[in-house]
C-alpha cells in the first residue's frame, strides 16, 4: 500500500539550455560535409548540409530560464522492504517533454517511473536497509518540443526514516514472578483474573457467586473457586550495535535492529512495560512504558541507533528506572564487545534474568596464500575465544541462544517459552 | 513489453543502417592505410554507438566509470572497457568517418545521393532510439527532411552537370554562408 504522500514546497530552479545530442549530431555533419565539399570542390557534399541544417531550423525558440519542481514524499516512516514512492510535478517548460531518473543512494532499489496524473509523476523504490538516510538525486531532463536543446537539473529528495523490518515473535517469554502490576499474564499470586486457581474453603466475606457447588456437596463443607491474578511485567530489550560486522542487510547490527523491533513491537501488544537500552556510538535508553507512543519512541531509536564507535558508558551505571527491578532482560548482540560482556556479567549479580540472542553471522576469513595456515589458526583461536564468552555466560545463569535472523524469534526462544523464566 | 520489443526494433534497423552507409561508402574497396584506417574507425564506431544504444534500452547506461583504487587490474579495465561506449560520440565519429571515405573516392554524385540518404536515415534512427520516442515525433519535421533531401538531390544534379567544376567559388562562397548559419542555429542555445 503506498503511505500518504504530503507535496513540499515548489521551487523554482535556474536553468541552462544547450545543444541535444541529436543536434550535435546534426551539426557535425553539416559542418563536415561543408568542409569536405570545400576542400574536394564537389558540390554534392554541400547536399549533405541541407536535411541536418534545415532540421535545425525550428529549434530556434525562445526557452524558459527556470523550472518549477515540486517533491512530495511520505509523511510517515516506511519500513524496510517494502516499496514505497515519491511523486514529483515539473512545470513551466511549455510544450517540451520532461523525462526524470532517480539517482538513489545504494541502500535504495530503484523501481519505475509512472505518469500519476495532474502533472504528477509516480516514482516507485524500494528501501533495503533501515535507518534516516538520504533517498537520492532527482534528475529531470527537459527537452524542447523537436528534442534540439535540453536541460538538466538536480535536486535532492529528501531523507527518508525507514524503520527496520520487525523480526516475527509470536509467544512470550514469561517470568515466574510479575510485578503487581495490571496485566495479560497469569500470576502464581490468587486475584480477580479468570484463570481458574483452585478451591478452598468458603470464608465470611466471600462473593457466594464463586461457590464451587459440585465440591461443596463432596466435602460437605462451602468451598470457594478461587483465581490467579494477572499482571503485566517489565522487559528492557538490550540491543547492541556498537560493532557491526557481516554483509550488508544480514549484518550483526541489522538482525539486532529487527529482532529488538519484533520483541517491542509483540510484548507491547501484549500490554507489557518495554524499555531499550541502545548499545552503540553512545549509550541511550528509552525507561520501559506502554501504549503506542512507546512503540512510537521505541522504533524512532531503534531506527536512530548508530555504531561503530567507542566503548560507551558501562550498563552498571543505568538507573532503576531504566532497568527496573524483577524486570526481564534480552539482549541482541554479536557478543564481540568486552565491555558489554563485563555488563551483562554486572546486571546478572544484580538479579536481573537475563537471556541474550546471539546474532553474530559472520566470523574472519580465511587467509590467502603463505599466510592461509596462519589465518586458519587464528580463526580456530578466535572460535574458541566466542565459545569461552558464551560458555563464561551460560555459567553464571545467562543463557545464550543463536538467531539466524532467517527463521522467527520463537525457535531459538522455544526453551524459555514452555514455563515461566525464573527470577528474583 | 511491446515498448521494449520496438526500442529494440529501432536500434536493429540503425544497426543495419549503420553497416550499409559503412559498405555504401568504402566500396568498392581499394587499398592505402588512410582508407584502411578510416573504414577500422567506422567499423568501430558502428559497433560502440550500437552498444551505446543496447545499453540505454537494456537500462544499463553508465555514465563515467566508478573506478577504486583498491580494484585489480583486470576489473578496471573491464570497467573501463564497459564505460566506453558512453565515453565518446561515437555516432558522430562514424558519421565523419563515412564522409571522409565518400570523399576519398573519385567523383560519383548518385552515389553520394545515396549515402546522404543513408546517413540522415541513420542519424533520424539513432535519435528515436536514444530518446525513447516514437516515429509521431518525426510528423511535424517531415515536410523540412523532405526539403533537405530535395536540396540534396538539386547539389547532386548540379555536380553532375557537366562543367560543374566551373562554380566551385560559387559554392565555396555557399559553403561559407551555409557554415555560419550552422554556427548561428547552434551558438546562441
Amino acid at each position: 500500500m503506498t503511505p500518504l504522500l504530503t507535496p513540499g514546497q515548489r521551487r523554482e530552479l535556474p536553468v541552462t539550455w544547450q545543444l541535444s545530442a541529436h543536434a550535435r549530431r546534426l551539426v557535425t555533419v553539416a559542418v563536415t560535409g561543408l568542409l569536405i565539399a570545400v576542400i574536394t570542390r564537389r558540390p554534392e557534399f554541400a547536399g549533405l548540409a541541407a536535411p541536418a541544417l534545415l532540421l535545425l531550423l525550428p529549434g530556434r525558440g525562445q526557452p524558459p530560464a527556470s523550472l518549477g519542481v515540486q517533491v512530495a514524499t511520505t509523511s510517515g516512516p516506511v519500513t524496510e522492504g517494502e516499496p514505497t514512492a515519491i511523486l514529483v510535478r515539473v512545470s513551466g517548460y511549455g510544450d517540451g517533454q520532461v523525462r526524470l531518473a532517480l539517482h538513489a543512494a545504494t541502500w535504495i532499489t530503484p523501481g519505475e517511473i509512472t505518469a500519476a496524473g495532474d502533472g504528477w509523476w509516480q516514482i516507485t523504490f524500494v528501501p533495503e536497509r533501515w535507518g534516516a538516510r538520504p533517498v537520492g538525486t532527482l534528475e529531470v531532463v527537459v527537452y524542447d518540443r523537436w528534442r534540439l536543446a535540453d536541460c538538466r537539473v538536480l535536486t535532492s529528495v529528501p531523507p527518508l526514516t525507514c524503520y527496520p523490518r520487525a523480526a516475527r515473535l509470536d509467544s512470550l517469554i514469561v517470568l515466574s514472578k510479575l510485578p503487581p502490576r495490571l496485566g495479560e499474564h497469569t500470576s502464581r499470586l490468587p486475584g480477580e483474573g479468570i484463570e481458574f486457581a483452585g478451591v478452598r474453603e468458603f470464608v465470611p466475606g466471600d462473593r457466594q457467586r464463586r461457590i464451587n457447588w459440585p465440591a461443596t456437596t463432596r466435602r460437605g463443607t462451602l468451598q470457594l473457586n478461587t483465581f490467579t491474578a494477572e499482571r503485566a511485567q517489565t522487559i528492557v530489550i538490550l540491543m547492541d550495535v556498537s560493532i557491526d560486522v557481516g554483509e550488508a542487510g544480514r549484518s550483526s547490527s541489522d538482525l539486532a535492529v529487527r529482532a529488538a523491533a519484533g520483541t517491542a513491537a509483540r510484548y507491547l501488544a501484549a500490554r507489557d512495560r518495554v524499555g531499550l537500552i541502545s548499545y552503540g556510538r553512545q549509550l541511550t535508553w528509552i525507561s520501559p512504558a506502554g501504549g503506542r507512543r512507546q512503540a512510537d519512541r521505541i522504533m524512532q531509536l531503534i531506527t536512530a541507533a548508530r555504531g561503530p564507535a567507542y566503548p560507551p558508558e558501562m550498563l552498571a551505571s543505568l538507573s532503576r528506572d531504566t532497568l527496573p527491578p524483577g524486570g526481564l532482560i534480552i539482549v541482541f548482540s554479536p557478543l564481540l564487545s568486552v565491555r558489554l560482556i563485563e555488563g551483562l556479567r554486572a546486571l546478572r549479580e544484580r538479579g536481573f534474568a537475563t537471556i541474550v540472542v546471539d546474532v553474530l553471522t559472520a566470523e574472519p576469513g580465511a587467509g590467502l596464500g603463505r599466510h592461509r595456515a596462519m589465518a586458519d589458526l587464528a580463526r580456530r583461536i578466535w572460535r574458541m575465544e566466542q565459545d569461552a564468552i558464551r560458555f563464561s555466560l551460560r555459567e553464571i545463569g545467562i543463557p545464550v541462544v543463536y538467531w539466524d535472523g532467517r527463521s522467527p524469534l520463537d525457535e531459538p526462544l522455544a526453551r524459555f517459552l514452555r514455563r515461566p523464566v525464573v527470577n528474583r | 513489453m511491446s515498448r521494449q520489443a520496438s526500442a529494440w526494433r529501432i536500434i536493429a534497423s540503425v544497426t543495419l543502417l549503420a553497416a550499409a552507409e559503412v559498405a555504401w561508402a568504402s566500396l568498392p574497396l581499394g587499398g592505402g592505410l588512410l582508407r584502411g584506417l578510416l573504414l577500422a574507425g567506422a567499423i568501430c564506431a558502428t559497433v560502440m554507438s550500437v552498444l551505446r544504444l543496447a545499453m540505454t534500452a537494456a537500462g544499463n547506461d553508465e555514465g563515467s566509470p566508478d573506478l577504486g583504487i583498491y580494484d585489480w587490474p583486470g576489473a578496471r579495465a573491464w570497467r573501463w572497457l564497459k564505460a566506453l561506449p558512453a565515453r565518446l560520440p561515437w555516432a558522430e565519429l562514424l558519421a565523419v568517418a563515412v564522409l571522409v571515405l565518400e570523399a576519398l573516392h573519385p567523383a560519383r554524385p548518385w552515389y553520394t545521393v545515396v549515402l546522404i540518404f543513408l546517413l540522415t536515415a541513420f542519424l533520424i534512427g539513432y535519435h528515436l532510439a536514444e530518446s525513447g520516442a516514437g516515429l509521431s515525433m518525426l510528423r511535424p519535421q517531415l515536410p523540412l527532411l523532405l526539403a533537405g533531401c530535395g536540396l540534396a538531390v538539386l547539389c547532386a544534379a548540379a555536380a553532375a552537370l557537366p562543367g560543374a567544376g566551373a562554380g566551385a567559388g560559387w559554392l565555396a562562397v555557399l559553403a561559407g554562408l551555409a557554415a555560419v548559419i550552422v554556427a548561428g542555429l547552434a551558438l546562441p542555445v
